[in-house]
């Protein structure tokens, strides 16, 4: 039988650094979930991508037990490693701090697809395309 | 990690339209947090499961509370009226801050921590919850606090049934030498301790864990038979007849010259906390010579290998 879901929860954290401070504890630790347990299991997963943020959706059932699925780096990762830069914008309107090609952006969208909620690649691009002016990254050509 | 954890945190939660989420989580990553996370609770009602949901909550986000936390909300203040000014169809991205004080989220989970029988004769409990054992069985004890190891992971269960199988089936020895590499709780020498191991070695990186896991081994009685170090593993000299690493596949591999030196011949060496995807590697690796396979345990998607080293005339 099916066991009933109590939350889903996304955390976006760094591969392989899990640890009980926030926002690991607060995220679990009220759901009932066994932190330790999921921070061993979390760095297992993760531990062979060191210094990405690795996002990891996590299912909480009725009786506390948990599954967790990893997903490819949050959008603004990808662009920040495409533009080559270590830092979005704080003012992205008057700031510009990178530039990537709309074939980078191609890319970032087919990798990204099916984690993001568009209809086709062309919305997903829209989406990555968003993303990129609000961290003050341009798109060339 | 300590210090923060007893302290005061800020936590900002931002609603923003789901376009912008992304955006907003690489600032606040950037402005210091750890981490952030959105959540949906499932509705009361359902009881079956359901396709993984779009999780478009709040973002929430922590910060130790310092001489900076003005400084993040006025930052993070100027970054959302930008992002209004390039999106002026969208909602404007607004936030709430909550000061937070002694939180106990490592506390929580407790409630739900029962005993359970993790071996034939082995049940782990935690110390605040009642057992009544039948006459074989062996109760451990635990407070895990915030230390890894109560027993409830599959890479901890199937360690204590290697240990009881090899102390319970290998009357050969007449002196278990144990050493428990990243201990945690203390759960893996406790428990060959209470198999009968006199003299066990339990050493782990992390301070916190050293004390929890002293405290765990004078719960359980077996405090004389414990040495509880605060070290790297690679300061442990003494030869041991039995190893249990529950780490991860990476750490296991860079041991592993030490791990095979530490180990006296016919020792048996335990190593968990490696999933599936690792497996074919771990083992290649570890079952070479002066290792062969003893056993290999699965659950779900993790896998424990027991290997044993030859005999010095082989």
């Amino acid at each position: 039988m099916a066991k009933k879901i109590i939350a889903n929860i996304k955390l976006q954290i760094k591969a392989g650094k899990a640890t009980p401070s926030p926002p690991i504890g607060p995220a679990l630790g009220q759901h009932g979930v066994n932190i330790m347990e999921f921070c061993k299991a979390y760095n297992a997963m993760t531990q062979n991508q060191e210094g990405m943020i690795i996002p990891v959706v996590i299912t909480v059932y009725a009786d506390r037990s948990f599954t967790f699925i990893t997903k490819t780096p949050p959008v603004s990762v990808l662009l920040k490693q495409a533009a080559k830069i270590a830092k979005g914008a704080s003012d992205p309107k008057r700031e510009k701090v990178g530039t990537v090609t709309a074939g980078q952006v191609k890319e970032i969208a087919e990798l990204k697809y099916k984690d993001l909620n568009a209809v086709n690649i062309e919305g997903a691009i829209n989406i990555i395309a968003g993303t990129a002016r609000s961290m003050g990254i341009e798109i060339t050509g | 990690m300590t210090e923060k954890e007893t302290g005061k945190w800020l936590k900002i939660e931002v609603s923003a339209p789901p376009e912008l989420m992304d955006a907003l989580g690489n600032f606040l990553t950037e402005a210091g947090a750890q981490g952030v996370f959105q959540e949906s609770l499932a509705p009361q009602h359902v009881v079956e499961d359901f396709p993984e949901p779009s999780i478009e909550g709040t973002l929430k986000v922590y910060f130790p509370q310092d001489n900076r936390s003005e400084k993040r909300i006025a930052a993070l203040q100027k970054y959302i009226n930008s992002l209004d000014e390039i999106f002026p169809d969208f909602e404007k991205p607004s936030f709430t801050t909550e000061l937070i004080c002694d939180p106990d989220w490592g506390e929580q989970w407790k409630k739900y921590f029962m005993p359970i029988r993790v071996s034939k004769n082995i049940i782990v409990k935690p110390t605040w919850e009642r057992y009544t054992p039948s006459s074989r069985d062996i109760v451990i004890e635990i407070d895990p606090g915030m230390a890894f190891g109560t027993g409830q992971h599959a890479s901890t269960r199937m360690c204590i049934e290697a240990v009881e199988d090899i102390i319970m089936n290998d009357r050969s020895v007449k002196e278990w030498k144990v050493l428990d590499m990243g201990c945690g709780t203390g759960i893996l020498g406790i428990t060959a301790a209470k198999m009968g191991a006199q003299d066990v070695i339990c050493v782990d990186i992390d301070r916190k864990a050293v004390e929890i896991a002293g405290e765990n081994a004078a719960i359980n009685n077996v405090k004389p038979s414990l040495r509880i170090l605060n070290k790297n593993a690679a300061t442990i000299n003494e030869p041991r007849n039995l190893i249990i690493a529950n780490l991860t596949s990476n750490l296991l591999l860079s041991l592993r010259p030490h791990l095979i030196q530490l180990l006296m011949p016919e020792g048996y060496m335990i190593i968990s906390g490696i999933i599936e995807q690792d497996a074919k590697n771990i083992e290649e690796q570890f079952s070479a010579d002066p290792l062969t396979l003893h056993k290999m345990i699965t659950e779900k998607e993790w896998v424990c290998y027991v290997l044993r080293k030859k005999s010095a005339t082989a």
